[in-house]
Formats: structure tokens, C-alpha cells, sequence
């Protein structure tokens, strides 16, 4: 019997020791996890927790386990280091475990800027696998930033507009993930951007922040709250602007994703008018800019997009503004000038008749019958008598008189009423500019006279050519 | 006498300090969490109406989750603030109550919303349902037919009494047979 309890109290003796050896050991195994952590050892400390973590499930008994302060600590540590080495490896099991080691930090304490962050990793998870259905993590920073400030008793400090700040870009990065096929309406990113910014604005913002929330709620409100489209052209016009000083094919490729991506998720006729507007501006640009491209191609893809514009234009009647509107018929009327010009250009190199019928049969898009038999332009744009002086250049090489003789009558008609002068006293009105411009057509429309045999023309338009000569001598010689 | 005066002057200052002000400072936060109370209760209806503008598809069902997590969330600290408020208030609370009652009926709609057969998300509306009734048992009015004081528009819709919503939002009637089933 003695010896039993001798047995036993030997036993308990050694348990009682092992315990504390080992109750010494996590707290000794936590102080240092606090000092890697600190010293920005990332893998130490993910190390240390995961000692740690697998201690305590072993034996559950010892102190520092049952700890709070010191668990939510060793799950903050763990999750914060873990997402370090993410961000240097790139590895998404890592930030998926920081998640969760965050998110049992969260569990054991409630801190509310556990939460922001954890949130935050999800989204980006989210961006990083382009998965844009995944919102749980715009709810947990949201949850996380409404924690915060109510812990600051509703006041926002700078940390908690940085948050802000963070939240937003999140929430825009992931409406627009993935780029090419939207996975949700962008509707509640919408809603959690404008939440953000009434929130904001409870605080003293600086210019800049001020100009960021407004920016921001801008783009979530407009074109019926349509945040992915509004991004998605915001970063079209953004990257016009490098193409503009930069005509690349880089910058010309990434603006053209860009706008087509805002024209696919515009929601209004309106929005979608002026992206396609856009479009035709941009492949106008690559063409009469670059070297290397076939110009063919992207006249072909301008024309395309500046049709669909002036087809929704005539078609849905958009609620637009005049300055829109003009800036649609003038895209249209020169990409089509542009094609028509092309096609011009090739006869010299090429088959010279099917040049010219091609061009004539572009131009022809333009044209309806202006019920005097002749042909006239479905509207007015700016520079819309380059197009018919072209035409009647066709008609003339293609030997079509009555074409040739209306087109250019048209142009010459068109470029007196752009340059706003009448025929009557163009002698007296004129300027050296104007006259210089004018007298291209003068000499087409007398080629054309000439060669077609139009006595009356060529009385009239004699001292017309004259007078505009005599003008352009007379600034000549002023400026010698 | 100046002397007195003076006395008497820093007695009354002392006695508001001792009694006045803790009043008014109770006050400050009683108003302070009664208007926060209100502002996340105007949330819970941006967030019911923005999920409303939704077409219900399997395409907006991520989104009207997560709508109705943020709207779970706003609730939330809506009843906190209604437990905040219970504890430093010792009389009526009606307002406060109906505030939290009408956040928690839109809370279980906004679940019942999302539910599709999930039990879990149906319990909760119930819970909710049950909550918010057992909030405003015995007011004068029920809170489910007193006018809102405020609008709510679904689509072209104007709901200014909760039981309308309620009629048109539970055509199941799955909240009144979650109030059948618990023997209420």
C-alpha cells in the first residue's frame, strides 16, 4: 500500500514538473515570438506561433494558452507575418492562412482593426485570383472601419481615413476584377464606396482627401450608380492622355480595353454615345500618328464605332449635350473623310478605278438624296466640306460629271458657309487664311469645269480666283 | 457682503458642477446616441432599399448577401445603442424600442430576401421577427401599422407602413408562421 503512494506521489511529482517545464516553455516561446515580430522577423515568428498554437492543443492545461491577451496575440503575430512573406512571395496559401489566423484573432478578441484587416486580405485574395464575387471581404473592413469609429467615439482620425482611403480603392479594384467578364452588377461596391464617403465627410478633410471622396463618389454615382463603368472609363480617358503625348501601341492597346470595357458596362445610351465617340477619336489617333500599323484597319474600326454612335444618336435620341452631339458628327464625318482619303491615296499605288469606286462608296454613307437630284450630307460637322471637296475629286477621276460638279458645288458652297463669307462679297470679307484655304476649292472646282466643259462656272469663278489670289499676294508680300 | 455674494456665487457654481452638469453631460451622450441611433437606422433602410434595387437572379445573389450582411451589421449597433440607452435611462424607452423594432423587421426581411431555402438565415429572420415584436408588445399603436417616419421606396413603390412591406416582401407568410411555430 505505502509503496502505491509512494508510486502515485512520484508520478504526480514528475507531471507536476513536466507541466511547469512546459508551462515555462510557451511563455518563454511567446517572448521570443514578441521580439521576432518586433524585429520584423516574419518567418521566426510564424514559426514561434505555430509552436505555439500546437503546444496548446496538446496540452491545454497551461496558463498562457488560456490566455487571451496571449492567444489573440499569437494569432495577430501569426497572421501579420504570415501576410508579410505573402507580400514578398506571392504565395496565396499564405495570405489564405493569414486570413484565418487573423480571423481567430478576431474570434478570441473582437479587436475591430483585426477585422479591417483581415478584410482587407480577402479582398485582395479576391482581386489576386480575379475572383469579383467575393464581397465577404468588403463587409469585414466595413464592420472593422464602423468599430473603429465608434471606439474613437464617432470622431475620424487620420488612421481611420487612411483605412477609408484603402477601403475605397478596394472596393473599386475589386467591381472592376475581373476586367473582361463582371461577375456582379457592381452595385453593392457602389454602395460601399458612397458609404465611405458619407462617412468621410464627418471629418475635417484636406483638399486633397476632399477631392479623392468626391472623385470617388462621383464615379459610384453616375451613370446610374455604375461604378465598374465609370472606373473603367476614367481609366480609358487616363490612359487617352499618355497615348495622346505617346502614340505607342502599348498606350493605344491598353486605352482601347479600357474604353471598350466602359462602353461594354455602360448602362445609359448616353454613356455608351460617348464611349464609342471616344473609341473612334483614339483609332483616328493611332492611325494619323503611327508608322508601323495598317492604317486600313483602324480607319475601318473608327468608322465602325463613330457609325454605332450616330446610329444610337439618330436611333434613341440620347439626352446629350449640343457640344456632344457635334463632337459624335465630327468623329463620323472624319472617319469616314479619313477612309475616303485612304482609298484616294492608294490609287496611285493600286488598281486606280477600284481605289476610287471604294472611296466613293464610303463616302456614300454620308450622303442622301437632297431632293434636287443631287446628293447632299446627313448633317453638318465640322470640316464637312473636306469630305465633299474629296468626292468631287473622285467624281472627277472617275469621270461622273454629275457627281463631280454637284459634290464640288456642295464644297464650295460648305467651305464659304465655314468660313463664314458669302459669295457676293468674298472679295471684300475675305482674309489671307481664309483665302488661301479657299482657293483648294476654287482650283478643284475649275478642274472640274474645265475638263467637263462648264463655260459658266468658269465665268464666275475667274474673278473669284483672282481676288483670292490677289489677296494671298498681297499678305505675301506684306510679310516679306 | 461682496464677500457673500462671492460665497454664495462659488456655492451655486459648485452645485452646478456636482449636480447639473453630470445631468447635462448624461444628456449630451443620451442625445448624442439618440441621433446615431437614428443615422444607423437610416443605413439599415439605404442598405434594404440599394439590396431592393437588385433583380432577384443568381447573378445579384452574391451582392444581395453581402447587402444583407452590411444590413445585418448596421442593425446590430442599432440594438446596441438601444441596450446602451436601456441602461442609462431609467424611464420610457418607447422611441428607442420602436427605432430598434422597425431595424429588426427589416432586418428579417432582408434575410428572408436572401434565404433561398437556407435554415439558418430563416431562423434568424424569425428570431428577428420575434424580437421586434416582443420589443413593441403592448405599444398603442402596433409597429408594424404605424406610419414611417420616413419613405421607403422600392422600385416605383412607396411603402409608408411597415405591414405593407411586410404583405408584399412575405407572400409566404413565413414570418407569421415562424410566430405559429414558436407558440406565440
Amino acid at each position: 500500500m505505502k509503496r502505491t503512494q509512494y508510486l502515485l506521489m512520484i508520478f504526480s511529482m514528475i507531471a507536476g514538473i513536466t507541466s511547469s517545464v512546459q508551462a515555462q516553455k510557451v511563455a518563454d516561446l511567446f517572448e521570443q515570438t514578441k521580439a521576432a515580430y518586433e524585429s520584423n522577423n516574419s518567418k521566426q515568428t510564424v514559426d514561434l506561433c505555430r509552436q505555439i498554437i500546437q503546444q496548446c492543443e496538446q496540452s491545454y492545461a497551461e496558463p498562457e494558452c488560456r490566455y487571451t491577451n496571449v492567444m489573440k496575440n499569437v494569432y495577430l503575430y501569426k497572421g501579420l507575418s504570415e501576410y508579410k512573406i505573402y507580400t514578398e512571395e506571392q504565395d496565396l496559401d499564405l495570405l489564405t492562412e493569414a486570413i484565418a489566423s487573423l480571423q481567430k484573432s478576431y474570434e478570441l478578441y473582437g479587436d475591430p482593426n483585426v477585422t479591417f484587416n483581415f478584410g482587407y486580405m480577402q479582398t485582395q485574395r479576391a482581386i489576386k485570383m480575379q475572383n469579383g464575387n467575393e464581397l465577404e471581404g468588403l463587409v469585414a473592413s466595413w464592420d472593422g472601419i464602423l468599430s473603429m469609429y465608434a471606439n474613437q467615439e464617432w470622431q475620424l482620425d487620420d488612421e481611420l481615413l487612411k483605412n477609408l482611403k484603402i477601403f475605397v480603392k478596394q472596393a473599386v479594384e475589386l467591381t472592376v476584377t475581373p476586367a473582361d467578364s463582371a461577375m456582379t452588377t457592381g452595385r453593392f461596391a457602389s454602395f460601399m464606396v458612397r458609404q465611405a464617403c458619407d462617412l468621410a465627410e464627418q471629418g475635417h478633410l484636406s483638399q486633397d482627401d476632399r477631392l479623392f471622396f468626391d472623385v470617388y463618389r462621383k464615379r459610384a454615382i453616375e451613370d446610374n450608380y455604375n461604378l465598374r463603368g465609370n472606373e473603367w472609363r476614367a481609366r480609358g480617358f487616363a490612359a487617352e492622355e499618355e497615348f495622346i503625348q505617346n502614340p505607342d501601341d502599348y498606350s493605344y492597346r491598353k486605352t482601347r480595353t479600357n474604353l471598350e470595357l466602359a462602353l461594354r458596362y455602360s448602362k445609359s445610351i448616353e454613356r455608351q454615345v460617348e464611349m464609342l465617340k471616344e473609341l473612334t477619336k483614339v483609332a483616328l489617333h493611332m492611325e494619323k500618328n503611327s508608322t508601323d500599323r495598317l492604317a486600313e484597319t483602324e480607319l475601318l474600326y473608327a468608322r465602325e464605332k463613330a457609325a454605332q454612335a450616330y446610329n444610337l444618336l439618330v436611333e434613341r435620341r440620347p439626352n446629350i449635350t449640343i457640344d456632344l452631339e457635334n463632337e459624335i458628327k465630327k468623329v463620323y464625318g472624319n472617319s469616314i473623310f479619313r477612309m475616303v482619303d485612304y482609298y484616294f491615296s492608294l490609287a496611285d499605288s493600286t488598281d486606280r478605278l477600284n481605289a476610287y469606286y471604294k472611296a466613293r462608296r464610303v463616302g456614300e454613307e454620308l450622303l442622301i438624296p437632297d431632293r434636287k437630284g443631287g446628293w447632299e450630307q446627313k448633317f453638318k460637322w465640322d470640316g464637312y466640306e473636306e469630305l465633299y471637296l474629296r468626292l468631287a475629286d473622285v467624281g472627277y477621276e472617275t469621270g461622273d460629271e454629275t457627281f463631280a460638279v454637284d459634290m464640288i458645288d456642295k464644297a464650295w458652297k460648305a467651305a464659304l458657309h465655314s468660313a463664314k463669307l458669302s459669295q457676293t462679297d468674298l472679295c471684300n470679307e475675305v482674309t489671307n487664311e481664309k483665302a488661301s484655304n479657299l482657293i483648294l476649292f476654287v482650283d478643284v472646282y475649275q478642274q472640274i469645269a474645265n475638263r467637263f466643259g462648264l463655260q459658266t462656272v468658269l465665268h464666275w469663278l475667274r474673278p473669284i480666283r483672282k481676288c483670292l489670289v490677289n489677296r494671298m499676294n498681297v499678305s505675301t508680300n506684306r510679310y516679306e | 457682503m461682496k464677500f457673500n455674494i462671492l460665497k454664495r456665487s462659488v456655492f451655486t457654481i459648485i452645485v452646478l458642477l456636482l449636480f447639473v452638469m453630470p445631468v447635462s453631460r448624461a444628456q449630451q451622450i443620451e442625445s448624442s446616441l439618440e441621433k446615431l441611433m437614428v443615422n444607423y437606422e437610416g443605413k439599415v433602410i439605404q442598405v434594404y432599399q440599394e439590396m431592393q434595387a437588385l433583380e432577384r437572379s443568381p447573378k445579384t445573389h452574391q451582392e444581395r448577401l453581402a447587402f444583407d450582411e452590411v444590413l445585418s451589421n448596421y442593425t446590430i449597433r442599432v440594438l446596441e445603442i438601444y441596450k446602451t440607452l436601456t441602461r442609462i435611462k431609467t424611464f420610457t424607452l418607447e422611441n428607442y424600442k420602436t427605432i430598434a423594432a422597425r431595424a429588426l423587421f427589416l432586418k428579417a426581411l432582408a434575410n428572408l430576401d436572401v434565404a433561398d431555402g437556407d435554415k439558418a438565415k430563416l431562423k434568424s429572420a424569425c428570431e428577428d421577427y420575434q424580437q421586434a415584436l416582443a420589443l413593441t408588445r403592448g405599444a398603442k399603436t402596433s409597429v408594424l401599422s404605424q406610419s414611417l417616419p420616413y419613405e421607403i421606396w422600392i422600385g416605383d413603390r412607396l411603402y409608408t407602413k411597415l405591414a405593407e412591406l411586410l404583405d408584399d416582401k412575405d407572400k409566404d407568410r413565413v414570418l407569421l408562421r415562424c410566430m405559429n411555430n414558436s407558440g406565440n
